[in-house]
């Protein structure tokens, strides 16, 4: 448990001492200050005394913010998934944790829990300012908004997830960009499941087999729709289940490579 | 030497190749290699650049999988952690993670060496000031020289006292003085019964160091003796005369020499030493060094000269 928790513990130290994280978060910021401009709107609104306009162009706002974040962590997930291992690789200070009595997938689970644990504190870093910003103009959020955060997070586990588990066979960019492919799979495949031609049919079905569950629906977005009637809390809890459970599978089939993989040092 | 003749490392017939992705092309870095290294013994790993020294070495330490034979580290395989547990090992140029300082650095390899708390705080200072690290120790890795980073790297291989210290080239990128700390480490570590495994370039410093030498040539094990055996065994020596005046060189009339400014180097066999040297005694001959001239050095040109594969 303690080599875990130092293998955790370096692998977020890594993390918060790469450049890309302080590149995505300046964009990240930048287009959350943009979008504040509209504070302008806001607030020529509230002099005029129209609250719901204000209360619309807030929850807009709100989205917006979250959106940003999430898709700051959208990118992170895969980027720091796919280069947690390559990177020690490159840098070769792997050679010294693996000839230490270090098993393999406490070294690969290490890697990802320090990545995972990271991007949890960047989404709940955003989550929170989204809320503040919530709070100054006392949004009210449906029974569906807490269950879109939990898919922010488990979202951010799939992808780091199953980008780490691919770059044990694959390059990085390959590992990311696959992983990236799997979470569009099930909009890709959705229309030609059914084509008339057998190639099409057989390898659409192929991909909806191997994609991840889908959420078909913006739990966030809808949280705040008045008008949401029967909201299928099992389905959605089902699908994120799954996609746990497939970044699991990922996992697991990762670490037996993984455990008989060689060092190729260049 | 303090060995009790149980087998610490046992490698037999090892051999390995690296296969270009596509497999159009391999290059054979180990053929059939064996070696066995007693406890207690501290064997030098020599050999020219391309030799095979590292891929036995990440062979040894379950990095690489070999193409065939067998290894054998304490009798288990070398994936094994029970294994791992009682090795330190030092790559050719050691590479840790920069936003670390000294201290931190050393505190991680030994929570991985698996360590007690309490003996990670007393064992880090003190490797820290064996490696005249102590006044950096609070100081990031990133800002280390590399020669720090090299006595850093051996820091973290003494840490947990191993049983098996595997040194792959530890004297890389170090100064003169760094060297000869490192030397008297590792016959500190010989002293406490520490069986080493040393890979080097630097033959004076295996000469002065190990107990056996195994000389490495194309991935297989070209010459292996001990030291003891080597120091014994030659039949040639070195007389060495400083300045050298008409009358000594007319002693030495007759015999091989070699000019080194104001001083020569007179070569003769066991039998014809001690008449030259009463020759030169004679002639007021101002005598230095006397030795065998069959060092390492000339055992490595024999053996493993002339290879530079890669």
């Amino acid at each position: 448990m303690v080599k875990l928790r130092a293998i955790v513990l370096t692998s977020f130290q890594e993390t918060l001492h790469r450049r890309v994280l302080y590149l995505v978060l300046i964009l990240a910021l930048i287009v959350i200050a943009m979008m504040s401009s509209q504070m302008v709107y806001a607030r020529l609104a509230r002099d005029a005394g129209e609250t719901e306009a204000v209360t619309n162009l807030a929850r807009s706002l709100f989205e917006q913010i979250l959106n940003t974040w999430d898709f700051a962590a959208f990118f992170l997930a895969l980027f720091l998934g796919a280069v947690a291992i390559s990177s020690e690789l490159k840098s070769r200070t792997i050679v010294t944790v693996l000839s230490r009595p270090v098993a393999r997938w406490s070294y690969l689970l290490g890697r990802w829990f320090g990545v995972l644990l990271f991007l949890w504190a960047f989404l709940a870093v955003g989550v929170l300012g989204a809320l503040l910003w919530g709070a100054l103009f006392n949004l009210q959020y449906g029974s569906l908004f807490w269950l879109g955060i939990a898919d922010l997070f488990v979202r951010a586990t799939f992808l780091s997830g199953v980008s780490i588990g691919l770059s044990v066979v694959l390059p990085p960019v390959a590992a990311g960009a696959i992983t990236f492919v799997l979470t569009i799979l099930p909009l890709m495949v959705k229309d030609t499941m059914g084509h008339p031609n057998w190639i099409w049919r057989t390898l659409s079905t192929l991909g909806y087999y191997l994609a991840p569950a889908h959420m078909r629906v913006d739990l966030i977005g809808d949280s705040f729709k008045k008008e949401m009637v029967d909201p299928k809390y099992f389905l959605y809890g089902q699908v994120m289940l799954e996609n746990f459970l497939y970044t699991g599978a990922v996992l697991l089939v990762a670490c037996v490579i993984f455990r008989r993989r060689e060092l190729r040092l260049r | 030497m303090n060995t009790d003749g149980s087998a610490i490392i046992e490698v037999e017939e090892l051999s390995k190749a690296f296969r270009s992705r596509f497999r159009r092309s391999s290059v054979q870095a180990v053929f059939d290699l064996s070696l066995r290294v007693e406890r207690g013994s501290v064997v030098a790993f020599v050999g020219p650049n391309g030799a095979g020294k590292t891929t036995t070495i990440y062979a040894l330490l379950g990095l690489l999988n070999p193409d065939r034979g067998k290894i054998r580290l304490f009798g288990l395989p070398p994936k094994s952690e029970a294994a791992r547990r009682r090795i330190g090992f030092q790559s050719e140029i050691f590479h840790t993670y920069g936003f670390k300082t000294a201290e931190r650095a050393l505190r991680f390899y030994g929570q991985l060496a698996e360590m007690p708390a309490e003996k990670i705080a007393e064992a880090v200072p003190r490797q820290l000031a064996r490696l005249g690290l102590g006044a950096a120790s609070r100081r990031k890795v990133r800002g280390f020289s590399k020669g720090m980073v090299q006595r850093l790297g051996l820091a973290q291989a003494l840490l947990h006292q191993p049983e098996l210290l595997i040194l792959d080239e530890p004297t890389t990128g170090l100064d003169p003085e760094g060297r000869k700390l490192v030397a008297e480490i590792i016959l500190e570590e010989k002293n406490r019964g520490t069986t080493v495994f040393l890979s080097s370039h630097i033959l004076s410093d295996v000469e002065r160091t190990c107990d056996h030498v195994v000389i490495l040539r194309e991935g297989s094990v070209a010459f292996s003796e001990s030291m003891m055996t080597l120091r014994g065994g030659s039949d040639e020596w070195e007389i060495e005369v400083l300045n050298c005046a008409p009358r000594t060189r007319e002693s030495i009339s007759g015999a091989e020499f070699r000019e080194q400014g104001p001083d020569i180097l007179v070569r003769c066999s066991t039998a014809d030493k001690n008449a030259l040297l009463r020759r030169l005694l004679e002639a007021e001959a101002e005598l230095g060094a006397v030795r065998r001239t069959r060092s390492l050095e000339d055992l490595y040109m024999q053996y493993a000269g002339g290879t530079s594969h890669g």
